[in-house]
């Protein structure tokens, strides 16, 4: 029974996977409905799902899924054109196959409720009601177009054109001497010699060469050796060789039996079964980038297309070679070399690379103390080892964003659609990586953000064009690297927000007091707080007030942040700012007192000296005068409740952090230098503490805290002048 | 215009280019130009290229050449 459970586990899951990525190929279709590959994907997936269901005897599953199958069948035949309707009934027929394999789990031998068989018939009719409307069918027949022989047959020969250029007589090249050694290889069989760019009278120059032959030749040899003759002429003729069309049945032959493991270029595979050499796909190359440079609007052709062109290749033989690498390319996809694994596993093998970090640092630490040279250099390359490792190891755990950010195409999909807005959803950087669980995790609040940009952001169609934007919305999902965090960005295009209609609220709500003097920044970040819509009436969607604080609550749990900039009638954007992962971190350690605390080295600017004489330290207001700048500063000794006397204060030195825009200075008795950190979260008790996130355990057995630099930038921001214990509330409540 | 090429021992690529010039300007000036008393070399060469047909001039094969 258990076999069988983790079986229809595996069934769960690869179904889950399949029906994912169909959505997103149905999605992608809308926007390039010819693209044969995207529905081979949505094929697949249908069958993959019927085939696996039928294992299980669910045939409520397979009866559908046959259907949706032979309809995806026909389409990719080209019995069938696919269009936005039919992409709809898809989608639904998609959702529709998520409920059936969701009731066959959960209740396996109960009959299907009639609402759902209801929807599945409904969805049969309308998958295959109309289908012999769209016959369309593109002029298959194979057509052999092979010119430049002139009257030269070309059945069993190759074609040889050899262009010379002017200057070949005057660098010593004699025509006649290569087409002499030609022969030695085999037979010419024709031979057409032209000269028809010889000017005439006065104009002509003996010393210079018109003369271009057409040979048709008959033999054994391959191209490359046919091209060795004429490699001493490289330089100063056009030499194209052509496989004669008895050859191309052994090429296709070759290419079909091309190792399929790994994914070749067109043009190595050509080289490879002797169709091509070298010199042709580089001298195609050539063409293909000069033709991207010079026309730079016009994309660059296909290099198939610039060989058939050139005459190198016959127009088939780049068709099968493109069709392999499709062929390749599919089975690779559907074999996708990825091994599961057990999440749990990974984290202990995390949890491990971690002490083994703090292990080898006890180590260095041991090795110094007792300045042993020798085991010095051992220990150093170890350590070198240990932090590769620890890379390594996190890498492991490490998934690229845009899987999360193609769900929201069918969210703003539907809900568009629900409100009756036409916007459209932009996706960029979406191979930026970072960890699985911060992903987990940030998919709720991206969801409400996104809801929100579409409900409350973008206007209706009718307002946008009253307001000179164009009919359509967008709203951009772009995620970036920087500085040790990932940045993902919520941007949309419609109203931006109105800080006096916040302001208003935030007032009655009794969030902030009139006489606050709030800069435009703080106005907007007030609608993280609770309770606070400036959407007079709730939807279903958002509009309840309920929500913002919540996302801002999920992602500072995630040690993140959050901004919003806007500009109003004209978009908001919303920054997310993530560390990229929670495990393992570069520190920069410094100490008060006895105490140690790490700041995470990304976001350590630079350290200055705390000189009274170069920084007109304000010791009432805290700032500091950095180079011009006005930098608010903290004694972390102060801040933490550890105050030694003060002697200890002759030499303290300026940490300067940055987070996002805002800098702030820490001051500290001590700089430790970097140290790999291993962040170990804090119990239940300590959970509260603003000012520190987590804390790590040093190579000689102390505790080091490391520091929440957002949460003390901002204390050192506002409560400029009073040291504060443990500030106990930094949010807007 | 005659030419007579019985003293041609050897040609190379561009003297028959030369040879084409001289076919086509006087095609174009209405001169009547042929090539007269072929040597070995010459016909070994108009062979290969698939060009005693271009010039069109009757060629005598003398006894006296080894093979062509």
């Amino acid at each position: 029974m258990s076999e069988l459970d983790a079986a229809l586990t595996v069934f769960a899951q690869e179904a889950e996977e399949l029906l994912t990525d169909m959505e997103d190929a149905l999605l992608s279709l809308e926007s390039k409905p010819d693209d044969s590959e995207t529905i081979n994907s949505l094929f697949r997936a249908m069958h993959t799902i019927k085939g696996s269901s039928g294992l299980f005897g669910f045939n409520a599953i397979v009866g559908f899924t046959h259907e949706a199958e032979s309809v995806l069948d026909k389409v990719r035949n080209g019995e069938r054109g696919i269009d936005a309707e039919l992409i709809s009934v898809l989608l639904n027929s998609k959702d529709h196959t998520a409920k059936l394999i969701e009731h066959c789990l959960t209740q396996k031998d109960a009959a299907l409720p009639a609402s759902l068989a209801a929807d599945g018939e409904r969805l049969i009719r309308q998958l295959t009601g109309r289908q012999t409307t769209d016959m369309q069918q593109s002029d298959d027949s194979a057509q052999l177009e092979i010119e430049g022989g002139g009257e030269i047959s070309v059945d069993d020969n190759w074609l040889i054109s050899l262009e010379f250029q002017k200057d070949a007589f005057r660098n010593g090249m004699d025509p006649l001497s290569f087409i002499r050694y030609l022969r030695t290889l085999g037979e010419i069989k024709q031979i057409l010699t032209v000269a028809s760019e010889m000017p005439a009278g006065d104009d002509m120059d003996p010393e210079s060469c018109y003369l271009h032959f057409k040979i048709a030749f008959q033999s054994d040899a391959n191209k490359q050796t046919i091209e060795a003759v004429f490699d001493f002429a490289s330089d100063d003729c056009d030499i194209k060789i052509l496989p004669p069309n008895s050859k191309l049945e052994e090429y296709v032959n070759l290419l079909n039996a091309q190792d399929d493991n790994h994914v070749n270029r067109l043009g190595d595979m050509l080289v490879q079964v002797g169709a091509l050499t070298q010199n042709d796909v580089n001298h195609a190359l050539q063409s293909q980038q000069a033709n991207i440079d010079s026309e730079q609007a016009v994309p660059g052709k296909p290099l198939g297309e610039i060989l058939v062109e050139q005459h190198v290749v016959q127009q088939p033989l780049v068709d099968q070679a493109l069709k392999k690498q499709e062929q390749t390319k599919q089975k690779l996809a559907s074999e996708a070399n990825y091994i599961r694994v057990d999440a749990t596993k990974l984290g202990h093998l995390i949890n491990l690379v971690g002490e083994l970090v703090i292990s080898s640092a006890a180590m260095t630490l041991i090795v110094e103390k007792h300045g042993l040279s020798d085991a010095g250099d051992v220990a150093a390359s170890m350590n070198a080892l240990v932090s590769s490792i620890r890379d390594t190891a996190l890498e492991l755990r490490m998934v690229q964003i845009g899987e999360t950010f193609s769900r929201f195409k069918r969210v703003v999909r539907d809900v568009s659609k629900e409100l009756n807005k036409d916007i459209e959803l932009y996706i960029s950087g979406g191979e930026t990586e970072l960890d699985k669980t911060v992903v987990e995790k940030i998919n709720d609040p991206l969801t409400h953000l996104i809801r929100n940009a579409l409900d409350h952001g973008i206007e209706s169609p009718a307002q946008r064009l009253a307001a000179g934007k164009p009919a359509q919305g967008t709203v951009q999902l772009n995620a970036y690297h920087e500085s040790g965090h990932i940045v993902i960005q919520i941007a949309d295009d419609g109203v931006g927000l109105n800080s006096e209609k916040i302001l208003n609220k935030a007032l009655a709500n009794g969030l902030i007091k009139p006489d606050h003097d709030l800069s435009q920044q703080e106005i907007y970040n007030l609608i993280f707080a609770a309770g606070l819509s400036t959407k007079d009436q709730a939807t279903n969607l958002s509009g309840r007030g309920v929500g913002m604080d919540v996302v801002k609550k999920n992602i500072e749990a995630l040690r993140g942040s959050v901004e919003i900039d806007s500009i109003e009638g004209e978009g908001t954007t919303i920054s997310i700012r993530l560390p990229l992962t929670l495990a393992i971190i570069d520190g920069f350690m410094v100490g008060t007192g006895h105490d140690r605390y790490i700041i995470p080295l990304s976001m350590v600017d630079e350290c200055i000296e705390m000189n009274a004489n170069e920084c007109e330290i304000d010791d009432i207001q805290h700032y500091i005068n950095l180079r011009g700048q006005v930098l608010p500063y903290l004694r972390l000794g102060d801040y933490f409740h550890n105050q030694i006397a003060d002697s200890n204060r002759k030499r303290e030195s300026v940490v300067v952090v940055k987070s996002g825009q805002t800098k702030a200075g820490f001051v500290v008795d001590e700089l430790h230098g970097e140290h790999q950190t291993v962040i170990k979260p804090l119990g239940k008790v300590f959970e509260r503490l603003n000012g520190i996130t987590g804390a790590t355990v040093l190579g000689d057995g102390n505790v080091a805290l490391i520091l929440d630099v957002q949460g003390l930038i901002q204390a050192a921001i506002k409560n400029k002048s009073r040291p504060a214990p443990f500030l106990t509330s930094q949010r807007i409540q | 215009m005659q030419i007579d090429l019985a003293n041609v021992t050897e040609i190379d690529s561009a003297g028959l280019q030369l040879l084409m010039f001289l076919k086509q300007e006087a095609v174009s000036r209405e001169i009547g130009f042929s090539l007269t008393q072929h040597s070995e070399a010459v016909v070994e060469v108009l062979e290969l290229l698939n060009l005693s047909k271009h010039f069109g001039d009757p060629i005598v094969i003398s006894a006296d050449w080894k093979s062509s």
